[in-house]
């Protein structure tokens, strides 16, 4: 028997296909359209172009604009505000602790000068201890002027101090011996840091006060 | 301008002539052919027209690709079957479907009213079972028997195994023998 697929070019052909052919429209449509492809772009419209540079100029202006506002907006370069900053204002829990402190030493003690700044994490501490206290009495005052102001326990470790002296992570005592008198060196002792006899530092961490004499005199 | 429809040799020598003429050319040979073989893929008759005007500018575009390895005849082929997978493929096909189905009446149909007389003929049915066939064996049987293509041709075409052809081809007949079977 015959495979009557064979016959399929004849059916599909003379049936189904029969109608459906490339017409000349098709024909004109193709190349019309590869003459297309091989066509040059039209030149571009004087008013193309000036629309096109207007644009590119408003967008570039208005870049700019937009820069100088966010330029403006931004914050002064720490560099310079470090002259005003350098002696970093002593924050307001220390500056009160030493407000207290000082009334104490001044009026039980007879202290001539008690002062402080903070520079980062290290608050710095100037005592001026009368000329006639000895020294074992200048460190039992000192450390107690400590424990006062920080509630600092020394020989304690820093978990001990309940919080309280956080705002610094090393103390540096400055102690000087003076004679009595009536000027105010305190002004004078924070700009110019020499000529003090005893630098006592203390770690937090460690929580001990270490003395260590400078000058001899 | 007039249709030329002259007997040219399918392996004609393209270079002596300038690319207007070249396409000229390969539409008087292929153009039915190629809308044929547009529609036993895409089974509409607009479509296939579309899909053969695209398959004459591809042809066109790629022209330099051709290389003598292939006859030009397998070489306009491959470019129209994957033109059509491509569209069957694309997501714009499935959105025409869904929209055809909500606002055709009737499907688009290749049948004259003549033609419709002899529907149910035997020829008739054997036609629309092969077009019924799924695509992967449909396009064996079409191009092997309505192409009259040589399974080498078609391995080519397809871009699969010789052997693979052969039993696309195989089972392609089967399935269709049990379909005529059942409707007859």
């Amino acid at each position: 028997m015959e495979d009557p697929l064979k016959q399929l070019p004849e059916i599909l052909n003379n049936g189904r296909m029969k109608t459906i052919t490339f017409k000349e429209e098709h024909r004109q449509s193709v190349l019309q359209k590869t003459r297309d492809l091989n066509k040059l772009p039209a030149p571009k419209s004087m008013w193309y172009h000036w629309f096109h540079q207007s644009l590119s100029l408003a967008l570039g202006v208005a870049f700019i604009f937009l820069f100088i506002q966010f330029a403006e907006s931004m914050p002064l370069n720490k560099d310079t505000n470090k002259d005003a900053n350098f002696f970093v204002k002593t924050p307001y829990v220390n500056q009160a602790i030493l407000t207290k402190a000082r009334h104490d030493m001044r009026h039980q003690h007879n202290v001539t000068g008690i002062d402080a700044y903070q520079k980062g994490d290290t608050l710095t501490v100037y005592i001026r201890f009368p000329e006639n206290l000895s020294q074992e009495k200048q460190f039992f005052l000192t450390e107690s002027y400590l424990k006062g102001v920080s509630h600092l326990t020394l020989n304690e470790p820093y978990e001990a101090q309940e919080n309280l002296g956080e705002l610094w992570k090393y103390v540096n005592l400055k102690v000087y011996t003076a004679s009595s008198t009536d000027n105010d060196l305190i002004a004078e002792l924070l700009k110019v840091d020499k000529d003090f006899e005893w630098l006592g530092s203390i770690k937090k961490n460690e929580g001990t006060l270490k003395w260590e004499r400078i000058t001899n005199k | 301008m007039k249709t030329k429809k002259s007997v040219v040799s399918p392996e004609f020598n393209f270079h002596h002539l300038s690319q207007e003429e070249w396409l000229i050319q390969i539409m008087d040979m292929y153009q039915d052919k190629v809308v044929r073989l547009a529609y036993t893929y895409v089974k509409d008759r607009k479509l296939a027209e579309d899909l053969a005007q695209e398959v004459f500018v591809k042809c066109f575009i790629h022209k330099d690709n051709f290389r003598n390895e292939s006859s030009v005849k397998t070489w306009v082929y491959s470019i129209t079957i994957n033109l059509c997978k491509d569209y069957l493929r694309s997501g714009w096909k499935k959105y025409i479907h869904v929209i055809d189905r909500f606002s055709k009446a009737k499907p688009s149909s290749a049948l004259t009213p003549e033609l419709s007389i002899v529907q149910k003929s035997e020829h008739e049915a054997l036609s629309e079972e092969v077009l019924k066939l799924p695509l992967k064996y449909r396009e064996v049987i079409l191009l092997f028997y309505y192409k009259e293509l040589k399974v080498n041709e078609i391995s080519q075409i397809l871009n699969k195994k010789e052997a693979t052809v052969r039993t696309i081809l195989q089972r392609g007949r089967e399935m269709l023998r049990r379909k005529l079977e059942k409707g007859g």
